[in-house]
């Protein structure tokens, strides 16, 4: 059981009379890229918010290289080494971006407040500098750092809270929906921007995606939720034979025929 | 090294001042200063972390209270007492802590303005250690036997106090505290899996900023020399907030533009007997009709150096947007 | 004395409940605190003051002028003010608010509202005895004009056209643009309806209090912490939370000793925030969706 990175049993979260996620189990090893998918409301976006620790889960597990996640606030879930991105953008729009990928690596930063007040730390300031200036060049983005996040393009937007996510050296990080609202190209870049992620950092991927193409492309193994269950689990090549995922997707579509 | 050298200029000009004004423009300048640092504290907490306080003269009130009964009762010098008193204030922030993990925006509101009104209710009645409505005599300021307790030598503790208290929050607005306050401000969920945390930074930023609150009312106790229960009501706290609204709240200069526009505009209206408020609120109006965000916001957008012209397009955008936004 | 210091309560209650409804008629549909609200509501009524004493027009007109000036008020304000300030943050618009409202004090100095001045009670009949309940004329107007304006806000919000417009601008500004709904206009409405129930909680103030400069700022400044207290976003809420606040305060200064019953406020505005901490929506306010 150790020897996955992250694991989920039995996980479940109710909110009022709905059930969101119903005795989900799944996990995730070092290195992997998996991909979470299911129709809209199946419950992916509320499995990342739990492991954010955003949420108290009904009942059941979720551990992190052995460590019982459910006893850690949201704050802490980073110091562990899970880093993620939001679906909706989480970048504080009127930072630049530099600071907000200083702010990816807040737990890094030892002064404190007294200190810091009478102006010490400054060496530790810029070094987080300088580091982040070498990221921002290692993805292509250079030139940005000092416009606020808000003024970028979405694609560009998406990329930065990547690369926020990985300021803080993490070993595990949750995407929620990179591409989504992206074009074909943007789509491409990010794919492989992924990739380069796990093979060049060593992090291991966690990632909810609508876009097929992309999440058969990139990933090791995917776990189809529906309803809040999980349904199939599997390579990209069993998932797409897979008839009860082609039953659940399809049945959406007719759903959203009927809207 | 160019701004350092504006600096040192503008401060020594600064220093220079009692040799060229008389006794009451230093008496405006120090009341100036009192402003500034209130509204330096309340920029920290409402424009960065983006916790509204309509209760801050509260703050106020404990600070200058605080600092005359240290004097009176202990003998404190006012070198020891405004620190103090500074401190007890800053501790006094903590109250407002509980109902900011829980509440936002109006509501957070609402819970700072009864702590305004409970402060300003309960001065009076607490007659006896305050003086009630009538309120208090400051014991006068000495330093090791002298007597400082004139314009001049205040005008020095103020400029002092604002130099400090300023470098300070600058300290700390470009450090990872600053970060994580506008962070909590912009996006509370994104903040705590950034590894902030809420309750600690929401803490921090309400104690430093009642801590210069209180640093503000235990200068003006000894600027003023008097201090009554009426001088620390709701229109003290909504002038507060006026300031920082006007001024630019996510910025520095922001909050000392306001502070100065406040202190003077009603001192130069004076003259106008009768038309005062409407001039008052006809620039309120004004302010936030063609500026937006605040006067510092409307300074940067037009004072953006040439070099910006020479950008490609898209970054001129971008760079002229953080100008106008007063930047954070 | 209980029952007589609920009744009072209540009174008192319903006057906080009908400022609050229009303060939150203009917020829900601008999302702008308007801190002037008080000032407006003294304009307004110190007109009727004016066209009743100095002018002698009978006291239902100059009322009825009372109302005609809130909501010409509103308009103005609206169309003529906050719609220069369209890219202003809210906050800053709030202080657009407090300057109107510094106006409006100005104006009403320079007519001649220079101290505190008595106001005529449309109704003064001998009090009513109910048991040994004290009712005066006055109150049964106040509970009177109350249930009508809070019938009024029902009917409007629930079938004209203006009203569900509102409702659907209150719910999402986007997409009620989207549906052809005009939020600018609704904006307006929005304005008069509210700076109208403001005249009207001025008129029935002002006898009570007298007519001064500040005297409805007291009472806004209450009616926000009523509206805090029904959830801000709620009409219901607003006239529940006056309601509410109105019999607290009243209960607690008549039981408590005399050297605490002045903390009145300071008591209901700790009650309020107990309530807060464990309802952070209000009473009947609306729960944000998504996570904290």
């Amino acid at each position: 059981m150790n020897e996955h990175l992250l694991a989920a049993s039995g996980l479940t979260k109710r909110f009022g009379g709905l059930t969101a996620v119903d005795g989900v189990e799944f996990h995730v090893d070092e290195g992997e890229i998996v991909g979470l998918i299911g129709p809209n409301g199946a419950g992916k976006t509320t499995v990342f918010n739990l492991i954010s620790r955003f949420l108290e889960p009904t009942a059941g597990a979720i551990t992190f290289d052995g460590v019982d996640l459910l006893r850690v606030p949201p704050h802490k879930v980073i110091g562990l080494g899970i880093a993620r991105t939001f679906q909706n953008l989480g970048l504080f729009p009127y930072m630049t971006v530099r600071d907000n990928l200083l702010v990816g690596r807040h737990n890094q930063f030892h002064g404190w407040i007294l200190s810091l007040a009478v102006g010490a730390g400054r060496r530790e300031e810029r070094a987080a500098a300088a580091e982040v200036g070498k990221m921002l060049a290692a993805f292509g983005l250079g030139a940005l750092g000092g416009a606020p996040a808000s003024m970028l393009p979405y694609g560009s937007q998406k990329a930065v809270e990547l690369i926020r996510a990985l300021m803080a050296k993490p070993r595990l990080v949750l995407l929620d929906e990179p591409v989504a609202g992206m074009n074909a190209t943007e789509t491409q870049t990010m794919g492989q921007f992924i990739r380069r992620v796990r093979e060049e950092r060593g992090v291991t991927v966690l990632l909810v995606e609508h876009d097929m193409s992309l999440v058969m492309e990139i990933c090791d193994r995917i776990v189809v939720l529906d309803f809040g269950r999980k349904i199939a689990e599997g390579t990209p090549h069993e998932i797409q034979t897979n008839p009860r995922v082609v039953e659940a997707y399809l049945g959406q579509e007719v759903d959203r025929a009927q809207v | 090294m160019k701004r350092l050298i504006f600096w040192a200029v503008v401060i020594v000009l600064l220093a220079m001042a009692p040799f060229v004004l008389r006794s009451y423009n230093l008496y405006l300048l120090n009341l100036a200063a009192v402003k500034i640092i209130a509204a330096i504290g309340l920029a920290l907490l409402t424009g960065y972390t983006g916790q509204l306080s309509i209760g801050h003269a509260g703050f106020l009130a404990i600070g200058a209270y605080g600092t005359a009964l240290l004097a009176q009762h202990f003998g404190l010098p006012f070198w020891v007492g405004i620190p103090v008193a500074g401190l007890i204030s800053g501790l006094a922030g903590f109250i407002l802590l509980i109902p900011a993990l829980r509440l936002t925006a109006i509501y957070l509101a609402i819970a700072t303005l009864a702590f305004g009104t409970a402060v300003a209710e309960a001065l009076p009645r607490w007659a006896a250690v305050t003086g009630g409505y009538q309120g208090m005599r400051v014991p006068r300021a000495s330093f090791f036997g002298v007597n400082v307790q004139n314009d001049v030598a205040m005008y020095y503790l103020a400029l002092a106090m604002t130099v400090l208290l300023l470098l300070v929050a600058r300290n700390i607005v470009r450090s990872r505290v600053g970060r994580a306050f506008v962070a909590i401000r912009d996006k509370s969920m994104a903040a705590q899996a950034c590894g902030v945390s809420l309750a600690k930074y929401k803490a921090l930023a309400f104690f430093v900023s009642a801590l210069y609150a209180g640093l503000a009312g235990g200068l003006y106790a000894h600027v003023v020399g008097y201090i009554s229960p009426a001088e620390f009501g709701l229109a003290k706290s909504i002038d507060l907030f006026i300031m920082i609204a006007l001024g630019g709240m996510a910025s520095l200069p922001g909050p000392v533009l306001g502070a100065l526009f406040l202190t003077y505009l009603p001192h130069w209206l004076s003259g106008f007997r009768g038309l005062q408020s409407i001039i008052y609120g006809a620039s309120l109006i004004g302010v936030v009709v063609f500026m937006p965000f605040g006067i510092w916001g409307f300074v940067r957008k037009w004072t953006a150096p040439d070099k910006v012209q020479s950008l490609p397009k898209p970054l001129r955008a971008a760079v002229a947007f953080v100008r106008g936004g007063g930047g954070a | 004395m209980l029952a007589q210091l609920i009744v009072s309560g209540l009174a008192a209650g319903s006057l906080y409940g009908i400022m609050a409804l229009g303060l939150i008629l203009i917020y829900k549909t601008t999302h702008i605190l308007n801190f002037g609200q008080g000032d407006m509501a003294m304009f307004s009524t110190f007109i009727a003051l004016l066209l009743f004493r100095t002018y002698g027009v009978p006291l239902s007109a100059a009322l009825g002028g009372a109302l005609v000036t809130g909501i010409l008020l509103g308009v103005v304000v609206d169309r003529g003010l906050l719609r220069w300030a369209k890219n202003a943050p809210v906050t800053s618009l709030f202080i657009a608010t407090l300057g109107i409202g510094m106006i409006l004090q100005a104006i009403a100095l320079w007519m001649g509202l220079i101290d505190a001045r008595p106001f005529p009670y449309a109704l003064r009949g001998p009090p009513l005895f109910i048991g040994d309940v004290v009712l005066r004329q006055h109150d049964l107007l106040v509970f009177g004009v109350a249930l009508a304006v809070s019938l009024v806000f029902f009917l409007v919000f629930k079938f004209t056209k203006v009203g569900i417009a509102m409702r659907a601008t209150s719910q999402n500004r986007r997409a009620a643009q989207l549906m052809g709904i005009n939020v600018g206009r609704i904006g307006t409405w929005s304005w008069a309806l509210g700076l109208g129930t403001g005249a009207i909680a001025g008129c029935l103030v002002a006898p009570i209090v007298f007519l001064d400069l500040t005297s409805m700022v007291f009472v806004m400044i209450k009616a926000i912490a009523a509206a805090v207290l029904g959830g801000f976003t709620s009409l219901p809420g607003a006239v529940v939370g006056g309601l509410l606040l109105g019999v607290i305060e009243n209960l607690f200064s008549g039981y408590m000793p005399p050297a605490i019953a002045p903390l009145k406020t300071t008591f209901v505005f700790t009650l309020i925030i107990l309530v807060l901490v464990f309802r952070p929506h209000g009473l009947l306010g609306e729960r944000s969706v998504g996570g904290h």
